[in-house]
């Protein structure tokens, strides 16, 4: 449980949420309490991140943890489940924005280089676009496509799905209550259909197999019913030979 | 290293067009909007076709020929596309349509849409579309044509689909055709295949069901972000110019028309093929089959985008030296992944150099 000094809601959670931006608006000013001189953008973004993820944690976390009570336990739980995803995926949302932001803060940074060595390319605004745009493409590539970017956007990816589902896994007892079917009626339901797919497109493929042969063995009927009658007259028949069986498989008459 | 003198010069032409620019275009954006509000032509698919059969979500279109009866070639080609985009844009608009190209050229054509899967698809694995909605495609085109082997051209995801599907059924498939077809996805560069490495595939589908198309739109999105900027800034800037606009708005209206991809396959494809990379090893199993590109006899038209990002160079090009053919030929072209179909070198060079190797065999 958070002490009352750092309880942001007895501080008052706006005061919180306005002291932010005051920091932010500072920092873009150039403001930083007597310090001089602006921040880098990369320590503005970073800082806003960080103080939104930890205001989340600060307003939220402790009281997530209240042991619920009663018959709505379950769908208490579950909520609660659900938030504290909710929290983590803002706090990963926050830490990615800010990596995602570093590629622009490069160009930035090299900006100055970069029109020095591509003076003579760059004629017109048009030039110089295209130019910013291939550099600023180039560091989105290195970032998105490295181990670490890659990993920062699954894990991103990861804590959002966290959070769907236990949001879904929240709504589910209001849904049975109302007698709505939830997700896992509508699976039940939609696997039932699936195999029940499954096994009229073997039995259409039986079916047609049937069909094939059927017709084949027409097409001999009529073959034989259009040879002349002395030809169709069985031959007489022989006495069968005897046929000795040395084993199972051997054919017998 | 120009002089300052120059250098101020340039700076001064730079802010001179800068501004210019920027001084036209509230009148531009103006004009713009009263065209869009006017109504703009981005009607798409607009190709004469007769659904032929439909099963399920999925719907067997034949194309009206165009070409004269002596004109046309025996044998069908059947288009299977992507199923995490629809087929529009194959025929984007008059004049800028890979389908009207391919029957202006006399080809016989049918093409696969494999509509838009709901959660009530969620089930349908590999084994599902390609021994089930892909194989009775396939036998209703023959009963349909009166060709007993069709031509199979696979775009994108739907070329790795037709690779498979060949392995499995060769006796039905005279040639196979693949375009902007990923089979190798151990591959360096490849940032979306970089990406899905990492996805929890079980993760996605059981959080959705299926798996959204808006999802994999965002990731695609994601991975070329200044792409994505410059195209709208793009637009902005040429927003009074008509047939712009309607290209543009054709174009959006495939990128953002992406149907979800029902959970049992997209767990496959994203685990099976783009995670264990299977299918370039053999090693790939859709419903009791193990999938052997070897069993792939036929001859094989590989053609690739030297620049497409989304199925990259590396990714196509191994499936010549996979496959058991002894007609295999890969071609290279200078385009992306939407160049192959839509656009002048596509219309001029990559259309016809299809049909004419589809016409040598």
């Amino acid at each position: 449980m958070a002490d009352q000094k750092s309880d942001p809601w007895r501080q008052g959670i706006w005061q919180e949420i306005l002291k932010a931006f005051d920091q932010w608006q500072a920092q873009l000013s150039g403001d930083r309490g007597g310090e001089g001189g602006s921040a880098p953008p990369e320590s503005l973004l970073a800082e806003t991140a960080q103080h939104l993820a930890a205001l989340f944690q600060a307003a939220m976390a402790p009281y997530l943890k209240i042991p619920p009570l009663g018959l709505g336990r379950e769908a208490v739980l579950k909520s609660t489940a659900a938030a504290e995803a909710q929290q983590r995926f803002v706090a990963a949302l926050a830490v990615f924005l800010q990596a995602f932001g570093r590629p622009l803060l490069d160009l930035l940074r090299d900006l100055p280089g970069i029109l020095k060595d591509q003076a003579e390319e760059i004629e017109n605004a048009d030039d110089l676009y295209r130019t910013l745009s291939e550099v600023l493409s180039q560091n989105y590539q290195q970032f998105l496509s490295s181990p670490e970017g890659a990993a920062q956007l699954a894990q991103l990816i990861h804590l959002f799905l966290e959070f769907k589902q236990r949001l879904d896994a929240s709504l589910a007892p209001a849904l049975r209550f109302f007698g709505i079917p939830g997700k896992a009626e509508m699976d039940d339901v939609y696997s039932g259909l699936h195999r029940l797919k499954k096994r009229q497109r073997k039995l259409e493929g039986t079916l047609a197999e049937q069909q094939t042969h059927i017709a084949a063995l027409n097409r001999q009927i009529e073959t034989l019913a259009a040879r002349p009658a002395r030809a169709r007259r069985p031959a007489r028949k022989k006495p069968a030979a005897k046929v000795r069986s040395h084993g199972p498989g051997a054919a017998e008459d | 290293m120009p002089a300052a003198r120059d250098m101020h010069m340039d700076m001064h032409n730079i802010t001179a067009q800068m501004a210019a620019e920027l001084a036209s275009f509230p009148a531009r954006l103006r004009d713009g909007v009263q065209m869009l509000a006017g109504g703009v032509d981005h009607a798409v698919a607009t190709t004469p076709a007769d659904i032929i059969y439909r099963e399920d979500k999925m719907g067997l279109l034949h194309y009206h020929p165009t070409a004269v009866p002596a004109d046309r070639h025996p044998t069908p080609v059947v288009i299977v596309y992507a199923l995490i985009n629809r087929y529009i844009m194959l025929d984007l608009e008059p004049g800028r349509s890979f389908v009207q190209n391919l029957l202006n050229a006399g080809l016989d054509l049918y093409l696969i849409d494999w509509g838009r899967p709901t959660a009530a698809d969620r089930f349908n694995d590999l084994d599902d579309y390609l021994n089930g909605y892909l194989d009775t495609a396939i036998d209703r085109v023959r009963a349909h044509s009166g060709s007993d082997r069709v031509n199979l051209m696979g775009i994108c995801m739907g070329g790795t689909f037709a690779v498979i599907y060949t392995a499995l059924h060769p006796s039905k498939v005279k040639n196979l055709i693949t375009l902007a077809t990923p089979t190798d996805f151990d591959v360096p560069d490849a940032t979306l295949f970089l990406w899905a490495k990492q996805l929890d595939a079980d993760q996605i589908v059981g959080a959705f069901g299926c798996l959204p198309g808006d999802l994999a739109n965002i990731l695609y999105l994601l991975a070329v972000p200044v792409d994505t900027l410059n195209k709208y800034i793009n637009f902005l800037r040429r927003i009074d110019n008509r047939k712009f606009v309607s290209t543009f708005l054709r174009m959006e209206k495939w990128i953002f028309d992406s149907p979800d991809m029902p959970a049992a396959v997209a767990r496959q494809f994203i685990g099976d093929l783009l995670q264990e990379n299977r299918l370039i090893q053999n090693r790939l199993s859709v419903g009791r089959h193990r999938v052997d590109l070897g069993h792939i006899r036929c001859p094989l038209l590989n053609v690739y985008g030297r620049t497409d990002f989304l199925a990259p160079p590396a990714a196509c090009t191994p499936l010549a030296d996979a496959v058991g053919s002894v007609d295999a030929t890969t071609l290279g072209v200078d385009s992306g992944h939407v160049g192959i179909f839509v656009g002048s070198m596509s219309h001029k060079t990559i259309c016809p150099r299809i049909v004419e190797w589809i016409r040598q065999r």
